[in-house]
């Protein structure tokens, strides 16, 4: 008897709690959520609209009424090479993120451990970096590619790209590796591993989620980066996917609307993909890095 | 659309960029020693950048030219194409690397002549061979900056009225020709939800209309000596009044944001009786098969094209003149003359014009009477309208500052601000007399 | 942790170390960090400073696009102030940032929370609101101006279909409606990093703290004024000070949803930079626009940054 009122009160509480988790927590999220996805989800619905149906001003625009068409999608990948610049975006991103994050360790590991004169200075100098508006930077810098010789390469991209990861990526990693304790190493140091030996065999396999953090946001910024994208490289075939569907896509006062949004919808699945991925990462990767 | 390069094949050229990649750290540190780009190789080769037609069949006619003549010449060639919005930050980058393309696409406006003019080739000898070939340049006069060729003007899209038959007729009216007309028109449309537009925003398509519109009333911006500002007239007042009420008794305030898109789509969703562009709207409405709203019918069977509207002191109108010139740091500048007079030739010409269904007309006498614009009655007036079209400086002539006061749209702001009553017309007009002649001082310098 | 560095360095006069190193030698560990920093060094350099300080000489000059120029001084920036365009974008750049950065800071706080407190379908919501931050911007930004396009707006339908409005509303054409779609597509780009970047900062936050200020009889609103706060104040100062920096700087948004109109009512540096540097070919003028606010920036960031060292340091 007792027992059972016990059960319904603890049934009961639980009840409410769910109840209560439900108008605190949940149905404020809801909004939230409706607003970082609403734009996603139009672009996915223009994508695979006809042409007829989106340039009808009555017609609904919130689902598809008069059937879904792939012929966004076949323009796409028929009559563009937008594969070709999928794959260009792929590796320029890859390239620039792997040598930024190589950079950075290599920069970011001083900076949290050793002490040199100018660390601070070095420290303030890698921050600063941001405030160089991109806007005028590209002019002055398009003539360094071109006296490099990589105008119309690739190798333009990945060598312009670390100048805006490096700085973010540095100074995340050097956050995270404060906090991973520096005995560790020094036992390694003892036992006659080199400052780099140590830093490779047990300080990197300490610190992943921050690495990952930092790979994820270069990954992103390269993925979505333009201007330089557009100014150092022309031939058709090299260009990036957000160039390349932009300077085919609009042509002059006429938009591809369908075919520029199926663009954007492929051209968001691996960065979603990497984030599906490495999401707890990401977050825990920002939780020591970003903060000390 | 352009489809696969020119050239080396694509896949080969990112297969060699892996190759390269492969040698990671030490590769890059090889290329950078060498100062060599790895993905290049060293032959005769002739590239190309343009705008991306509005168009795309104009593209593709280009391309094939462009490779007939590589195949005749041994040259390799390569056609870049961009989006006409980006083709500024191209231009500024490459002239300041001193290294592109070799052959340019220029504009909009011939502003580019002299805002360039320290890099680009002298083209005097083709011009006036192309110009001899093809019975002549519509008005060479205005296209000579500093007395000397340094680009060609190379297509224009004339500015005709877009109207819908349908409608007019419905409105019982018949043959408008005078901006009073439509504003008469406009009214009556906007009362049945059809609207006149035009943009008055920060758009190519707002500094055309509001240009043909100052001078149809006998305005203008800058004398013809090129330095007096005149901005400051009854006649522009006029005008002002006048987009004053077109403004608000015939249009939509949504023409403020209109880019050069926004007039095409509002024609194509049926709700605009009349739209002062070019016959992309058509050629669009007649690809994507769209319908007039509530039945079936196609609405590019009710869309007409009429001359550009006269007023009070004559028929003007202005559009972008798309020109072609080459840069002086180009590797092959003879290759490339050699090419414009390949492609200035007249059945090249002929052809080209062709394929972009009359949209692209040469500064050419002979090209203006094309058969393309009698083969369908919708392209009947654009000849007309070439002829009464001007460089967007008339009177004056182009120069680095009259293109800058397009490109920081003054004209449209100040239309814009005495039509939305942001200002008087006083404040208006002062506003913009004093921004145009702070910008052909600082140029004067 | 952190604080070893700075205490260390503060003690050094009194260690026997430090006449070794105001005579120049290097001490081995020195010579280490050197050569570990030298690669992002170089490429910084080489691909930052290097076109930096031209640019600051483009703003000290009467360059045309091709051209060195020659030095006028500080003539750029004096005649910016006689442009009521520039005077106008000034305005706009200040509005802009303030009201974007409010209200991601507000709303990106109440979203941390509200992550951090939820158990099911936890990796998905998160991953729902991170979305906006990672898809790219120039793609982003279209779909955004295809929703306010006049004729075809999905949200005047909305609104007329719910009988909210009787009329479209002219989103993009009215000057201040324009500025506030900018500055709420510019919210929905930038509030997932500061939501995540909140979230990682409440995360780390120890649970005992709370159970004891809860033991002591503190309600919600009391522990979010006394414990989380403060504790996520370094947190707070470096996502406000990088979003500053690239809200003050951000082209796409104003690009492509209004190209700087109507009347340029939201004309930003950079876009207005690119007009006249660009699209003008004055690289000198275009240069001073964008550099513009540079000192302020580095001085605020000199600041900040100082601020949040001290305040890791004693943490």
């Amino acid at each position: 008897m007792n027992n059972a009122i016990a059960i319904g009160r603890v049934r009961r509480t639980r009840r409410r709690r769910a109840l209560r988790a439900l108008f605190t927590i949940y149905l404020p999220v809801l909004p939230y959520v409706l607003f970082a996805l609403f734009p996603l989800y139009f672009m996915l619905v223009t994508s695979l609209k006809s042409n007829a149906e989106l340039y009808d001003v009555h017609s609904v625009p919130f689902w598809i009424a008069e059937g879904i068409t792939a012929s966004h999608y076949t323009l796409l990948s028929a009559e563009t090479p937008f594969w070709d610049w999928f794959a260009n975006s792929l590796i320029v991103s890859v390239t620039a993120t792997a040598i930024s994050v190589v950079l950075s360790v290599l920069a970011a590991y001083p900076l949290a451990r050793l002490r040199f004169p100018g660390a601070d200075s070095f420290g303030v100098a890698v921050f600063i970096t941001y405030l160089v508006p991109p806007s005028l930077l590209f002019l002055p810098l398009s003539s360094v590619v071109n006296w490099l010789g990589l105008s119309d390469s690739l190798w333009s991209l990945v060598v312009t790209y670390p100048t805006f990861l490096v700085p973010f990526c540095t100074w995340l990693l050097m956050g995270y590796f404060r906090t991973v304790p520096k005995e560790i190493e020094e036992c390694a140091m003892l036992d006659g591993c080199s400052r780099f030996q140590s830093m490779l065999r047990i300080l990197l396999p300490a610190a992943v989620p921050g690495l990952i953090c930092a790979a994820l946001f270069a990954f992103t910024l390269s993925w979505n980066e333009f201007l330089y994208a557009l100014v150092f490289v022309s031939p058709a075939e090299l260009k990036t996917m957000t160039v390349g569907v932009f300077s085919e896509l609009i042509r002059g006062d006429i938009y591809y609307w369908g075919s520029l949004m199926a663009g954007a919808c492929i051209g968001s699945i691996p960065i979603v993909i990497a984030y599906v991925l490495f999401l707890d990462y990401y977050v825990s990767g920002l939780t020591s890095g970003a903060i000390k | 659309m352009a489809t696969s390069s020119i050239g080396q094949p694509r896949r080969q050229r990112r297969r060699q960029f892996l190759r390269t990649a492969a040698g990671s750290a030490a590769g890059l540190a090889g290329v950078l020693a060498s100062r060599q780009p790895p993905a290049y190789a060293q032959a005769r080769e002739l590239t190309f950048l343009t705008v991306a037609s509005f168009v795309p069949e104009t593209d593709k006619e280009l391309k094939r030219q462009l490779e007939e003549w590589g195949a005749l010449n041994k040259v390799k060639v390569r056609l870049d194409i961009i989006a006409h919005l980006q083709l500024q930050a191209k231009k500024a980058a490459e002239v300041q690397a001193r290294s592109g393309h070799d052959l340019t696409a220029l504009g909009p406006g011939l502003g580019d002549a002299e805002l360039y003019f320290d890099h680009l080739v002298g083209l005097n000898d083709v011009a006036a061979e192309i110009g001899r070939k093809n019975g002549g340049w519509l008005n060479p006069d205005d296209y000579l900056i500093r007395g000397t060729w340094t680009l060609l003007p190379w297509w224009q899209p004339p500015f005709p009225m877009a109207v819908r038959t349908d409608l007019l007729k419905k409105l019982g009216e018949e043959n408008p020709d005078t901006w009073e007309d439509w504003l008469r028109i406009g009214k009556k449309g906007k009362a049945i939800g059809h609207p006149f537009g035009i943009a008055l925003g920060h758009s190519g398509d707002a500094n055309v209309t509001l240009l043909s519109i100052l001078w149809s009333y006998g305005g203008s911006y800058v004398a013809k000596d090129g330095e007096t500002v005149t901005i400051n007239s009854p006649e522009t007042r006029e005008a002002m009044e006048f987009v004053k009420r077109l403004y608000t008794e015939a249009m939509d305030p949504e023409v403020l944001a209109w880019d050069d898109a926004s007039n095409n789509r509002c024609l194509n969703a049926g709700k605009c009786i009349g739209i002062h562009n070019p016959i992309s709207a058509f050629e669009s409405a007649k690809k994507d098969k769209v319908r007039v709203p509530g039945t079936q019918q196609p609405i590019a069977e009710v869309i007409d094209h009429l001359n550009t509207p006269r007023g009070p002191k004559g028929r003007k109108a202005t559009t972008g003149f798309w020109c072609v010139g080459i840069w002086n740091f180009a590797k092959n500048a003879e290759l490339a003359k050699d090419f414009l007079r390949f492609h200035f030739r007249p059945e090249n010409l002929d052809k080209w014009v062709e394929a972009g269904h009359g949209f692209n007309m040469p500064f050419l006498n002979n090209l203006t009477r094309h058969p393309v614009y009698e083969s369908d009655p919708q392209y009947r007036h654009i000849p007309d309208v070439a002829k009464v079209t001007v460089p967007p400086s008339w009177p004056g002539p182009t120069t680095a500052a009259s293109q800058q006061v397009l490109d920081l749209y003054i004209i449209p702001d100040m239309f814009a601000q005495y039509a939305t009553g942001r200002m008087t017309l006083d404040q208006a007009i002062s506003w913009g007399e004093k921004e145009i002649t702070e910008i052909y001082r600082r140029r004067r310098t | 942790m952190t604080l070893k560095t700075a205490d260390l360095d503060l003690a050094v006069p009194v260690t026997g170390e430090a006449p070794c190193r105001r005579a120049g030698v290097l001490t081995r560990e020195s010579r280490t960090a050197y050569a570990f920093i030298a690669p992002a060094f170089f490429l910084l350099t080489f691909l930052v400073a290097y076109p930096f300080v031209l640019s600051v000489w483009f703003s000290l000059s009467d360059a045309r696009v091709g051209t060195t120029g020659s030095f006028v001084g500080l003539g750029n920036f004096g005649r910016l102030f006689s442009s009521s365009i520039f005077v106008q974008t000034l305005q706009n750049s200040i509005l802009f940032t303030a009201a974007a950065l409010t209200a991601k800071i507000v709303l990106g706080m109440a979203l941390a929370l509200l992550l951090f407190r939820i158990k099911h379908f936890k990796r998905l919501i998160r991953g729902a609101v991170l979305l906006p931050f990672i898809v790219p911007t120039a793609l982003s930004t279209l779909v955004w101006w295809w929703m306010f396009e006049p004729l075809y707006s999905v949200v005047n339908w909305t609104l007329k279909s719910l009988r909210l409005a009787d009329h479209d509303i002219p989103w993009l054409p009215d000057p201040y409606l324009a500025m506030f779609v900018v500055i709420l597509v510019n919210v929905w780009r930038g509030l997932p990093f500061f939501a995540i970047t909140l979230l990682a900062g409440l995360v780390a936050i120890p649970r005992e703290l709370y159970e004891a200020a809860e033991a002591d009889g503190a309600g919600p609103v009391g522990r979010f004024w006394h414990i989380t706060l403060p504790l996520l104040t370094p947190v707070l100062a470096v996502v406000i000070l990088f979003s500053a920096i690239f809200t003050l700087s951000d082209f796409n948004i104003v690009y492509v949803l209004t190209k700087g109109g109507p009347m340029n009512m939201t004309h930003l540096f950079a876009t207005y930079s690119f007009a006249l540097g660009l699209q003008g070919g004055e690289i000198g003028q275009g240069a001073a626009v964008s550099l513009f606010l540079f000192p302020i920036l580095l001085a605020v960031v000199f600041l900040q940054l100082r601020l949040v060292r001290k305040a890791a340091l004693y943490e």
